[in-house]
């Protein structure tokens, strides 16, 4: 399975209420480092498929949420499980980083 | 397999090196840590590089990559973790991978050097950022500053001063040591003002940056005033002792210098600020025969790792052409 898109609209329900761990990539088209970090995710999601979900949210389209939680600078990553953050990263992360935190509170 | 070079870097220098590397008939692999691209991911306009009046340096750096990669050069999107000197050929380990090189070309770059104070690891990504192209966005109508004195201060404030109406410069000495032409770009920005022989102490703020703590000592002369009270006045802060005052500010960009990338390497040679040494080999003549040479035999260096000086894209490419050149000589010398 791939990423998914997240949005203001939907962030409740796929973020919030979602019994998995959720990875955030908060991210836009402007952002040179953004562009590296979104092959990642998406290398990310694929070897998590099934036990994490994996979602890209537009901080230029989702003002409301992208202010809630602070996002100041970009690539922003937070991890969600059960409704808080539960780990957050700014600037570019490696694969390894990502998945072996999302290992940590997947097994 | 037993490359005949593995690069570490993935910036102008690491990746022309992969050019020369590939062309010369080396078997090359490219280490580009997870932030491939260097430094120039993190501008915008470049317009120093020949041959390109104007161009993003995101843009610069995919075309530089393809380059290489059109050579069938492999690029790894990996972090090195180490790299054992101990014997040959190399180890290189990349996460949870190992590789085999005989040479190696250090070209790891540099990164943002914080300011080091007690506050910033908090606010980092909360107001404290090092990328103003990046962040810029966040600081839409909010009063900013720039911290440093150099050609990224002055690029970070060209960048912010775009979006925000209230930028001050901040810089600890009382001349700017950048080109005077980005210098004179910025002094002809209406809603930039500068502030010299001032350091950031602290910053401010619980969620996010509130404002900065500054100690401004002596006032220069060309602030226009005597006392610390009148300037406190015209910046609009608060004064809180003989020479520190807290300035209200939504962000502030670091733009202080960088940290070569060297803490992975054990046994390389580096100098007292942590930049790759080069140990220049020159034949019986005097003529220079290894340039890019480190402590090390058979291991290089290039770009702004071994570079405080010069610290262009353009002389990073430069460098690695230069360690190419080496490692091809030095691997037909063996």
């Amino acid at each position: 399975m791939s990423d998914v898109t997240i949005t203001d609209a939907n962030f409740d329900e796929q973020v919030l209420k979602n019994d998995k761990p959720v990875l955030v990539d908060f991210w836009a088209v402007w952002c040179g480092p953004c562009q590296v970090q979104g092959p990642i995710v998406e290398d990310v999601a694929k070897t998590m498929a099934g036990k994490a979900v994996i979602g890209k949210f537009n901080v230029d389209e989702n003002p409301q949420m992208a202010q809630k939680y602070g996002i100041m600078s970009i690539p922003t990553l937070m991890i969600f499980k059960g409704g808080t953050v539960v780990r957050q990263f700014i600037g570019v992360q490696s694969k390894e980083t990502l998945l072996g935190e999302l290992n940590k509170l997947t097994n | 397999m037993i490359y005949d070079v593995i690069i570490i870097g993935s910036g102008p220098a690491g990746l022309t090196a992969g050019i020369y590397a590939a062309r010369f008939g080396l078997s090359t692999l490219i280490l580009a840590g997870t932030k491939w691209g260097g430094q120039l991911m993190l501008t915008t306009e470049v317009e120093n590089y020949p041959g390109f009046r104007s161009i993003q340096g995101p843009a610069l750096m995919k075309n530089i990559r393809d380059h290489v990669e059109a050579l069938g050069v492999k690029v790894v999107d990996l972090a090195v973790k180490s790299l054992n000197i101990s014997k040959t050929p190399f180890i290189v380990t990349a996460e949870d991978q190992t590789f085999e090189g005989k040479t190696v070309i250090v070209a790891t770059g540099a990164d943002t050097r914080w300011l080091g104070v007690p506050n910033e690891g908090k606010l980092r990504g909360h107001g404290v950022s090092s990328c103003a192209p990046c962040d810029a966005f966040f600081f839409k109508g909010k009063p900013v500053a720039v911290v440093g004195g150099g050609d990224s201060a002055m690029e970070e404030t060209q960048v912010i001063a775009k979006v925000s109406p209230d930028v001050i410069l901040i810089h600890r000495r009382d001349e700017f040591r950048a080109q005077k032409a980005m210098i004179d770009k910025v002094t002809a920005m209406k809603n930039v003002r500068m502030l010299f022989n001032t350091q950031v102490v602290d910053v401010l703020g619980d969620a996010s940056l509130t404002g900065l703590r500054l100690l401004t000592d002596p006032i220069s002369p060309k602030q226009g005033v005597k006392t610390l009270d009148e300037l406190v006045a015209t910046f609009g802060g608060k004064k809180v002792s003989d020479k520190e005052w807290e300035l209200p500010r939504a962000g502030v960009f670091v733009a202080i210098g960088l940290v070569p990338n060297t803490q992975i390497f054990k046994g390389l040679d580096v100098d007292s600020h942590g930049y790759v040494k080069r140990v220049e080999e020159r034949d019986e003549n005097g003529v220079i025969k290894y340039f890019t040479k480190t402590n090390v035999p058979g291991i290089f260096t290039a770009g702004d790792v071994h570079d405080a000086r010069y610290k262009q894209a353009i002389t990073a490419a430069g460098f690695g052409c230069m360690a190419a050149i080496d490692v091809q000589k030095w691997l037909s010398e063996q």
